[in-house]
């Protein structure tokens, strides 16, 4: 009994020494994720903006992150069977319900299709993405590019890894 | 399907030759062997060795029947459960799980596609007679995959000689509207014996209590708070047919679990999604686009020659996994907007995999006075093919085997000391895959054939020491894992994470030292259990999210890297078990038991880019106390061996908050639920017959599960649940 005793306390002041071991240093952490801001006044893209084949826009997006930015993407895809991965639903079926567009009747067009990153100064806190996009006129085979409804896409980073995504509908046109 | 077949009989015959060699040699002295099929005695099991062990029981599972066997093992302190909807989940054991945790089935290590997280386990909880459940590292016996700790469930009971056994079983659950039976008869003669069991099982959408759900800041409404397309059915069957005679038994086995279900399909894994809702929301019950449809068939012999000498087990078997991943084809990327006319196969299927394993092991173990000593090895050969028009992982072909030797040795009456050794070889070949869709005109290849071939030597050293009411155990171990494929060579979008994952083939073996001790006090009314533990991995293996983006493998997705990293985890559990019966209180043939368990695991990553983040999954410190009166209305006697009881419980679980997350993971609030049930049994000589009726969630609490699939994309767990299971036993 006396040895078992003996055992009991072994494996406590263990457990005690083992908690105490780990639990030493607090690393300052980054738990947040970054955040998009499309909703002031001069924001572009926002949802229902109309851009046009052979044309240049210029993006005006703010991005925001408590500890550091890591990078963004764009990406714009169609979205002629409405699949919708939109962040802001309400505002879409409203777009959609103008239902003055859609239903591309020039089936043989290929759809419009664009992806990029770029990379933000390390260090930044806040950053306003403001680069400027083409629109070809044409596809590399020369053949033209569908008109009707488009997807944005925007995902920001940050260093610790963490994302944050915004999608809002678009319509690209032949001028 | 063919090979299937192929296989079953040929086993069959193996079998056949094998008994009857046996046959003949026992035919002569035939002892009672009622002893024999009882001689493992659990609580026994659980002193003998050093490590920390919980064994339940069917009445257990029966009793916390989830939608899932992981589920139904939950509060099981250190248990906690990846939740896929409400009929699929995966184990984890003190926040390891996926590849980390090692499920047996009598004596065969369950092989699937268990590194996904969408992917449940193919179990068939209601044909389990035990589940035994080895917190922490447990490598020495069971290779590769133990690293967290081992699920070892063994199905169907050998029945009484001259005995014919039934059971029936049938639930419904209120939430999913969820209706399952399941039925099996066991006969025996002198020497065979055979059981058989079907399960059949068909829910609805699960509810939450919620009328909508918030995806990415994306709100999706709900119809009456049903989530889209969980839906599932699933049906089973389950064959033995063995040979026990004096020192030998052997048993085949055969079963095959076959399930299919739906994704909450306002996002397809986590994408949110604009789904016709009138298509949807026409019925609960069928089962749409986003699906998954599994196929485990598994067939083995176990085969145990035993003598004063020594025992000896030998265990084969065959396994099919087929996996099948159905969604309407959408051009992500560089894909085809539309699907051509060319591609080879059905544009619906996005990923298919489909693995045979072929397992083989033996076992010796020579008791020699206080000394037992015991030697093994096990071989095992996976082969894995893809299909489908998504890629994440290639296929591959591995094989795994490992050789061990260990001993125990009774020091004194009260001590005990253990220790082992294992060697493993491991060699994996991965294929090399290319789209079948060109990106910026190439066909981008996205996996290299890989060759990779892995040594591992694990070891373990234990103590025992168990004196009247008070057992104490020590463990100490290294345990490994060698790398999945996946985590060596996938290369592709997952659709589920939004992400683009990246594996390494360069990784290591993944490798942990731990330890753990269990302090028992068990007397007659009181009993208490602490069971703490601390671990060191020296290079966790995790997929861990850059700040980049890849646009010609990753469709410009966030680039996710399989990284090693050292991790430092320590935790623990604690149950205590109280019951007040007759001798102190009044209580008419009554008694109460209350039993009231914690849980708490901690994690931290000490080296690479997430230094200080925790582990994904984390489950979150826990609480329970549950109060059971149980009384008995007609007791037996010599006249009316009849006897009526009755029960009546609560259950209140507490979970902290979970803030130890990992990117992309969110922090997670605390919560309380509450649970009632109530059950009657009636007994018979013969029959018995049991119903119980359990209120999951009474309050409907609107909660989210950190360690649930659906957490990501912020789904509350299922409201309030109402079950009610009745089962009869002859």
């Amino acid at each position: 009994m006396k040895n078992f005793l003996k055992l009991t306390y072994i494996t406590l002041a263990f457990s005690v020494f083992t908690l105490s071991a780990c639990n030493n240093d607090e690393d300052e952490i980054d738990t947040e994720k970054p955040t998009i801001d499309l909703s002031f006044n001069q924001a572009f893209p926002q949802n229902g903006s109309v851009l046009y084949f052979g044309e240049s826009f210029t993006l005006n997006i703010r991005l925001a992150d408590n500890f550091e930015l890591g990078a963004y993407s764009v990406n714009i895809h169609s979205n002629f069977d409405h699949h919708s991965h939109s962040t802001e639903e309400e505002e879409e079926e409203e777009h959609h319900e103008e239902g003055e567009h859609h239903h591309h009747d020039g089936e043989e067009g290929d759809g419009f299709y664009f992806s990029q990153d770029y990379t933000i100064p390390s260090g930044s806190k806040e950053y306003t993405a403001s680069n400027t996009i083409e629109i070809s006129a044409h596809a590399p085979d020369g053949d033209e590019y569908q008109a009707g409804d488009y997807h944005f896409m925007i995902t920001v980073t940050d260093k610790a890894g963490f994302s944050t995504f915004k999608s809002v509908g678009i319509e690209i046109k032949n001028r | 399907m063919q090979s299937r077949i192929c296989a079953a009989v040929m086993v069959v015959c193996a079998y056949f030759v094998v008994s009857n060699v046996y046959a003949q040699s026992d035919s002569i002295p035939v002892v009672e062997l009622n002893t024999v099929t009882v001689k493992r005695n659990t609580t026994a099991r659980n002193i003998s060795t050093s490590k920390s062990v919980e064994t339940v029981d069917r009445g257990f599972i029966t009793h916390n029947l989830g939608g899932s066997l992981s589920e139904s093992l939950e509060n099981i302190p250190g248990l906690s459960s990846i939740n896929i909807g409400s009929g699929q989940g995966k184990p984890v054991i003190r926040g390891l799980g996926f590849n980390r945790v090692a499920v047996v089935e009598d004596n065969i290590k369950h092989q699937a596609q268990q590194w996904g997280s969408d992917h449940g386990l193919e179990i068939d909880q209601y044909s389990l007679e035990r589940a035994e459940i080895i917190k922490g590292a447990a490598s020495l016996e069971y290779g590769s995959d133990a690293i967290g700790g081992v699920i070892n469930l063994s199905s169907s009971r050998i029945p009484q000689p001259h005995s014919l056994t039934a059971d029936a079983q049938a639930t419904t659950k209120s939430n999913n509207q969820f209706f399952g039976v399941s039925a099996g008869v066991g006969l025996r003669g002198e020497n065979w014996f055979t059981t058989s069991r079907f399960t059949a099982q068909d829910y609805a959408d699960f509810c939450v209590p919620k009328n909508f759900v918030n995806i990415y800041s994306y709100r999706i409404s709900l119809n009456h708070g049903r989530l889209r397309n969980t839906a599932g059915k699933e049906y089973d069957g389950h064959f033995t047919i063995g040979y026990i005679g004096n020192g030998f038994k052997s048993r085949l086995i055969i079963s095959n679990v076959n399930s299919f279900g739906g994704f909450f399909a306002n996002a397809h894994g986590l994408e949110p999604r604009n789904v016709d809702t009138k298509v949807h929301d026409r019925s609960i019950r069928d089962i749409l686009q986003p699906s998954q449809s599994v196929n485990h068939f598994k067939t083995a012999l176990n085969v145990e020659r035993w003598t004063s000498q020594y025992t000896l087990t030998a265990d084969i078997a065959y396994q099919n996994n087929h996996r099948l991943e159905r969604s309407p084809y959408v051009s992500h990327g560089y894909m085809p907007l539309t699907c051509p006319e060319t591609y080879n196969g059905d544009p619906d299927t996005e990923y298919l995999y489909n693995k045979d394993v072929y397992t083989a092991s033996a076992k010796l173990t020579i008791p020699h006075g206080r000394l037992n000593l015991k030697t093994g090895s096990t071989f095992e050969l996976q082969d894995n093919q893809i299909g489908g028009r998504g890629f994440i992982i290639p296929s591959f072909t591995s094989i795994q085997s490992g050789l061990f030797v260990g001993a125990d040795y009774q020091l004194t009456p009260t001590y005990k000391l253990e220790a082992g050794v294992r060697y493993d070889l491991g060699v994996i070949h991965t294929d090399p895959y290319s789209d079948w869709f060109k990106s910026e005109d190439e066909y981008v290849q996205r996996a290299q054939a890989i060759d990779r071939k892995f040594n591992d030597l694990s070891w373990s050293l234990g103590a025992t020491a168990h004196s009247g009411k008070l057992t104490a155990k020590v463990n100490f171990g290294k345990s490994f894992r060698i790398p999945t494929a996946q985590e060596l060579a996938c290369n592709g979008v997952n659709y589920h994470h939004f992400s683009y994952e990246k594996g390494d083939p360069n990784l290591h073996s993944e490798s942990a030292y731990q330890a753990d001790c269990e302090l028992t006090y068990g007397g007659r009314l009181f009993t208490i259990i602490l069971s703490p533990y601390a671990g060191y991995f020296t290079n966790y293996i995790f997929l861990d999210p850059s700040p980049s983006f890849d646009r010609l493998y990753g469709c410009g997705n966030q680039i996710y890297n399989y990284k090693e990293c050292e991790v430092g985890r320590y935790g623990g559990e604690i149950l205590m078990k109280f019951t007040v019966d007759n001798r102190y209180v009044p209580m008419h043939n009554g008694k109460i038991d209350i039993e009231a368990g914690a849980e708490y695991t901690q994690a931290k990553q000490k080296s690479g880019s997430k230094k200080g983040y925790g582990l994904p999954f984390a489950p979150p410190p826990s609480a329970k106390v549950e109060g059971t009166y149980s009384m008995l209305i007609k007791k037996p006697t010599q006249q009316n061996r009849n006897s009526t009881a009755a029960s009546l419980g609560a259950m209140v679980k507490t979970v902290a908050q979970q803030n130890h997350i990992v990117p992309p993971e969110s922090p997670t609030k605390g919560y309380t639920t509450v649970e009632v049930s109530a059950g009657f049994e009636f007994k018979t000589p013969k029959h018995s017959l049991n119903l119980t009726l359990r209120i999951k969630n009474l309050l409907n609490t609107e909660y989210y599960e950190h360690t649930s699939f659906y957490r990501l994309i912020n789904l509350p767990a299922q409201g309030r649940n109402i079950i009610i299971n009745l089962s009869y036993k002859l």
